[in-house]
C-alpha cells in the first residue's frame, strides 16, 4: 500500500505486515487487500455479503445480524486480525458497561461505570493515536529545557493506528452517555450491539451513527425493496464517481505541489489549494455516499454526512453541511455540555473555540490539525461577531440576502475554508511555506499537468451542485424513463472507472 | 396486525418514502417524488444498469479486439497504420521489415534510407516494425501478427541480441511484455513459449472481463496524454513514432561525452546483472528457428542482424557469454543457411547513446549504411537472388 501520495494530508502511520500470521488471515488479506469501497475486491465482498444476507429468510433476523457481524469482523481482519480482535473486545466491554449501567439505579455507580467506559475508549484512542504525538512533544520540551529524557522519540511511521478508531470510539462514547442520561435503554442483545459498532459500511470512516438510531433499525424486519436498492446503488455510484473520477484526479494536481511546496511557484500553489479543496470534499463525501449506499443495500439507513458544504453562505452554515455526523456529535456531547449558546457572548465563544479545537485534535495528533480546529473556531467566532455587527444594519443585511450578496458570501466562505485546508496536515511548517507562496508571489516549478482538466472538473462539480440545489435534477430524474436512468448509472460507473488514476487506493479520512 | 399493515404496498412505500425524505441526499430527490408504483421502475432501473454495464464492457472489448485493435497494443497498431500508408504510397517496392527490440526501434531509421536510395522502382521499402523489449519469442509473435494482418514482406530483418536470449525468471520476455497488450491470436505463441502460459491466458481473460478498468490508462493516454503527469505516461514507446515506424531515441550530440557517460553508467548495473548467469535458453533458439522457418514458408528472405554496440558495452560481456553467443550465431547460420548482417562494430561509440542504443544521428548514419546491404540481399529485382 502506498502512502506516499497522501502523506502530507494525514498522520503518517504504518500498515500492518502480514508475514507471520495465520494462513487464514493471510488468505483473507489476499482476497481483500484494502478496506476501501471503490476497489474491486470490496465490490466482490459486498456482492457476496448481499447474496448471503438476502438469501437468509426474513424470519431468521438474528441469523442475518450474525452474518453482518461476521462479515464486518472479516472486513476488518483482512486488514489486521489483531486489531479486529481489539475492536471486537472493546465493543464487548462497552456492551457490558451498558448492561451494568442498566442494572443499577445508584447514580454514583452509574457515573463510575460511565467514566470507566469513556476512560477505556479514550485510553485506547490516546494509546494508538495520540501517544506518539504527546510523547514526542514531551521529549522535545524536555530536550529544550536541557534535560535528557530516558525515553526515545517515537517514529510515527512505526505506529499502527486501527482504522476508524476515532469514529467507533465516538459511537461507543455516545452510546455510554445516552444510556447514562437514560436517553436510550442499554442494548440487551450482544450481536445487535456488535453490529452497531462493527457494521462494515460505517466502520472505516463513518458516518458516526447514534445507538438510538441504529439499534432501532436492527429490530426492524428487513425486506427486499427495489426502490431501496435503487437508492443504494445510486448513492454508491455517486460516491464512487466522486472518489475515483474527481478526488483521485485532483490528487494528481495537489499532491506533488503540497508535498514539496518550496519547489513550486505561487500560481501552482493556488491551483493546488483549489484542487485540494475539491479533493477532500469529493474524497470524504464520496466515501460517505458509498457507505450510506452500501448500508441501504443491506436495509440500513445511515445519517447524511454532507450537504453541498461549499455552497454554504457562512462558516456556521458550512459546519451544518460538512461532516454532519461529527459536527452534531461535537454539538451534542461537547458544546452543549460545556454550556452551548447559553450564558454570555464570551462564554459562547469560549465553548465554540474549545469544541472546534477538540474537533481539530480528533482529526489527527499533530499541531496542524489543532491549529486547523482553532482556525475554524476563530472563524465561527468572527461570524458570530459579524452577525452582531449586521444586526442594526438593515441595508447591509438586505444586500447580503441578494443573489450577488449570497454569491459573495459563498465565495468568502469557500475562500476561508480553503485557506484552513492548508493547515489540515501534520506539519505546520509546510503550511507556512504554502501560505508564504500563496500571498507573496514567488517563482518555482509550474504544475506538471495542464490545468484544463482541473477547471473542467471544478466547473462540472459546480454545475452538478447547481442542478441539485435548483431542484432541476429532481425534475429531470423524476421524468427520466427507468431504462435511461439505469443506462445513466452505467455510464457514471464506467466514466469513473476510466478516469480513475492507476494507483488510487486510499481515503484521506482513512485512519482518522 | 403490525405485519399485515407493513405488507400493504402503499403504506410500505409511503413509509420508505418518509424515511428517505429524512435523508436529504440531493440526488435522491428524484426518487422521493415518485409515486409508489415506481417500485417497478426501480427494478427496471437496476436491471437496465446491470445490462448497460455489461454492454459497455462488451463494446470496449469489441472496440479493442475487433474494430480498432491498435487500441490494445498501440505500439504495434500505430506501426501497422503507418505501414499501410507507406504501402499505399509505394505499392510496387519490395517490402523489408525490421523486427527487434528497442535497439532496432531506435536504431533503424527508414527515412534515412529513403534519402540515400538509388531511386529505382525496385528499391526496398524498409519499415521498422520493432517492439520495445522483444527477444526471439516476441519477435516471432510480431512476425505472426504481421502475416495475420495481411502483410507479405519480401525480406525480414530479425534482430539477434545475446542479452535477450535469456528466458529465466525476471529476464524472460514474458516479464517484459504487458499481457493486456496480447491479442487472442497471440495465444498460439504464448502456449508454445511462455512458461506461465495458463496464468497469462487467465490474465488475458480478466483484462477482457474487466475491460474498462483494466485498460483505462492505455485508453485514456491514447485519447489525451495531458490527463496524466509526465512520470505516469506510458506512451513513451509509441508517442513519437515517425511515419516509418522509427522511434526517436536518446539524443546526446556526438561530442557530448558527459551525457553519454551518465547514460552508460546508468545502464552498467543492469547489463552486468543481465550477464550474470547468462545462458542461451533453448526456447530462444527454438523461437529464432521457427521465425526463420515461418518467413521462408511465406516465400520471403530472412536475415539476422546484430546491431551496433560500443566497445565498452562489448567489454561487459563475460568471455563465456561472448563465446556462447558467437557459437550460437554460427550454428544458426550454418544450420539454417540464414545470412547474418553483423553490424556490431559499424558505429563509433559517439553515435551510441548509452553503449547499445543508437542516438538519433547514429540511427540516420547507420540506416544509410545498412540500406545497400539490405538491397543486396534482395537483389536487383527486389526478390530473392
Amino acid at each position: 500500500m502506498s502512502f506516499a501520495l497522501w502523506a502530507h494530508t494525514t498522520v503518517a502511520s504504518a500498515a500492518p505486515s502480514y508475514e507471520s500470521e495465520f494462513a487464514y488471515f493471510r488468505w483473507l488479506h489476499e482476497l481483500l487487500p484494502a478496506p476501501f469501497f471503490h476497489t474491486q475486491p470490496f465490490l466482490v465482498f459486498l456482492a457476496g455479503v448481499l447474496v448471503a444476507y438476502w438469501m437468509i429468510p426474513r424470519r431468521w433476523m438474528m441469523a442475518r445480524i450474525w452474518l453482518l457481524v461476521v462479515a464486518s469482523f472479516h472486513f476488518y481482519a483482512a486488514w489486521s486480525y489483531e486489531l479486529a480482535f481489539l475492536v471486537t473486545g472493546t465493543t464487548i466491554a462497552d456492551y457490558l458497561f451498558g448492561r451494568c449501567m442498566g442494572l443499577t439505579n445508584r447514580p454514583r455507580l452509574r457515573r463510575a461505570i460511565l467514566l470507566s467506559s469513556i476512560g477505556m475508549n479514550l485510553g485506547i484512542l490516546c494509546y494508538f493515536k495520540y501517544r506518539g504525538f504527546f510523547l514526542n512533544e514531551l521529549y522535545e520540551a524536555l530536550v529544550t529545557l536541557g534535560y535528557s529524557p530516558s525515553f526515545a522519540p517515537l517514529d510515527p511511521l512505526t505506529i499502527i493506528i486501527p482504522f476508524g478508531i476515532s469514529f467507533y470510539t465516538f459511537e461507543a462514547i455516545s452510546y455510554a452517555v445516552d444510556v447514562y442520561t437514560r436517553k436510550i435503554e442499554p442494548e440487551k442483545s450482544l450481536p445487535r450491539f456488535l453490529l452497531f459498532i462493527l457494521f462494515f459500511p460505517h466502520l472505516v470512516a463513518g458516518p458516526i451513527v447514534r445507538a438510538g438510531d441504529f439499534l432501532r433499525q436492527t429490530r426492524r424486519p428487513k425486506r427486499w425493496n427495489w426502490l431501496r436498492v435503487q437508492v443504494g446503488v445510486q448513492l454508491f455510484l455517486i460516491g464512487a464517481f466522486k472518489k475515483m473520477a474527481i478526488a483521485d484526479r485532483m490528487a494528481l494536481f495537489c499532491d506533488p505541489v503540497l508535498s514539496h511546496p518550496e519547489a513550486y511557484n505561487s500560481v501552482a500553489m493556488w491551483f493546488a489549494v483549489l484542487a485540494y479543496s475539491v479533493r477532500i470534499y469529493c474524497d470524504f463525501s464520496g466515501y460517505s455516499d458509498m457507505a450510506i449506499g452500501a448500508a441501504h443495500l443491506l436495509g440500513y439507513k445511515l445519517t447524511m454526512n454532507f450537504n453541498m458544504p461549499y455552497l454554504a453562505v457562512n462558516v456556521s452554515d458550512f459546519w451544518r453541511r460538512w461532516h454532519i455526523s461529527l459536527s452534531t456529535w461535537l454539538r451534542d456531547y461537547v458544546f452543549i455540555p460545556l454550556g452551548g449558546s447559553r450564558g454570555s457572548r464570551w462564554l459562547n465563544y469560549r465553548n465554540l473555540m474549545i469544541t472546534m479545537t477538540l474537533g481539530g485534535l480528533w482529526h489527527g495528533a499533530a499541531w496542524g490539525y489543532i491549529v486547523w480546529g482553532v482556525a475554524h473556531g476563530a472563524l465561527l467566532v468572527i461570524h458570530k461577531q459579524f452577525q452582531f455587527f449586521c444586526h442594526d444594519k438593515p441595508r447591509l443585511t438586505a444586500f447580503l440576502e441578494t443573489a450577488l450578496g449570497t454569491g459573495l458570501r459563498i465565495f468568502v466562505t469557500f475562500f476561508c475554508v480553503s485557506m484552513c485546508w492548508v493547515l489540515f496536515q501534520p506539519q505546520l511548517s509546510q503550511a507556512l511555506v504554502v501560505f508564504s507562496k500563496l500571498f507573496y508571489i514567488q517563482p518555482g516549478l509550474r504544475l506538471e499537468m495542464s490545468n484544463q482538466s482541473l477547471w473542467a472538473t471544478v466547473i462540472f462539480l459546480l454545475v452538478c451542485q447547481w442542478l441539485v440545489r435548483s431542484g432541476l435534477w429532481a425534475k429531470i430524474s423524476a421524468r427520466m424513463p427507468a431504462p435511461v436512468l439505469g443506462a445513466g448509472y452505467a455510464v457514471c460507473l464506467c466514466t469513473a472507472l476510466v478516469l480513475a488514476p492507476a494507483n488510487s487506493s486510499t481515503f484521506i479520512y482513512f485512519q482518522f | 396486525m403490525r405485519s399485515a399493515a407493513i405488507t400493504r404496498p402503499t403504506q410500505r412505500f409511503r413509509r420508505l418514502s418518509l424515511r428517505l425524505r429524512v435523508v436529504k441526499v440531493p440526488a435522491l430527490r428524484g426518487v422521493r417524488v415518485r409515486s409508489p408504483r415506481r417500485g417497478r421502475g426501480a427494478r427496471v432501473v437496476i436491471f437496465s444498469f446491470l445490462v448497460a454495464v455489461v454492454l459497455l464492457h462488451g463494446a470496449v472489448v469489441l472496440m479493442m479486439d475487433v474494430v480498432w485493435p491498435r487500441l490494445r497494443d498501440p505500439e504495434y497498431g500505430l506501426r501497422v497504420a503507418a505501414l499501410q500508408q507507406r504501402l499505399r504510397e509505394y505499392p510496387q517496392r519490395p517490402l523489408v521489415l525490421a523486427i527487434g527490440n528497442s535497439r532496432t526501434a531506435m536504431g533503424i531509421r527508414p527515412e534515412a534510407w529513403e534519402a540515400v536510395r538509388p531511386g529505382t522502382p525496385n528499391d526496398p521499402l524498409l519499415f521498422n516494425m520493432a517492439i520495445v523489449g522483444s527477444g526471439p519469442i516476441l519477435e516471432l509473435l510480431t512476425l505472426r501478427r504481421v502475416y495475420a494482418d495481411g502483410f507479405r514482406p519480401d525480406l525480414v530483418l530479425l534482430e539477434y541480441w545475446p542479452p535477450f536470449l535469456r528466458q529465466d525468471g525476471e529476464f524472460g520476455e514474458a516479464a517484459r511484455f504487458d499481457p493486456r497488450r496480447l491479442r487472442w491470436s497471440d495465444r498460439a505463441t504464448i502456449r508454445s513459449y511462455y512458461p506461465n502460459a495458463a496464468a497469462v491466458e487467465r490474465r488475458m481473460w480478466l483484462t477482457r472481463l474487466n475491460a474498462i478498468s483494466d485498460n483505462r490508462q492505455s485508453l485514456l493516454i491514447q485519447t489525451d496524454d495531458d490527463w496524466f503527469p509526465r512520470p505516469w505516461r506510458i506512451n513513451g514507446n509509441w508517442v513519437d513514432l515517425d511515419p516509418w515506424g522509427w522511434l526517436p531515441g536518446m539524443d546526446p550530440a556526438p561530442q557530448d561525452v558527459a551525457t553519454r557517460r551518465r547514460l552508460i553508467e546508468h545502464q552498467r548495473p543492469f547489463a552486468i546483472d543481465r550477464f550474470q548467469g547468462h545462458t542461451i535458453h533453448p526456447e530462444s533458439d527454438r523461437a529464432i528457428r521457427e521465425a526463420v522457418a515461418l518467413v521462408r514458408a511465406q516465400g520471403a528472405e530472412v536475415a539476422l542482424v546484430y546491431l551496433p554496440e560500443s566497445a565498452e558495452y562489448q567489454s561487459w560481456y563475460p568471455p563465456d557469454v561472448e563465446h556462447a553467443a558467437c557459437a550460437h550465431l554460427a550454428t544458426l547460420c550454418r544450420e539454417l543457411g540464414v545470412p547474418v548482417i553483423n553490424t556490431r562494430d559499424w558505429m563509433d561509440e559517439c553515435y551510441l547513446a548509452d553503449g547499445f542504443h543508437l542516438s538519433r544521428i547514429g540511427a540516420t548514419l547507420f540506416t544509410a549504411r545498412l540500406g545497400p546491404v539490405m538491397a543486396e540481399l534482395l537483389g536487383p529485382s527486389g526478390k530473392r537472388p
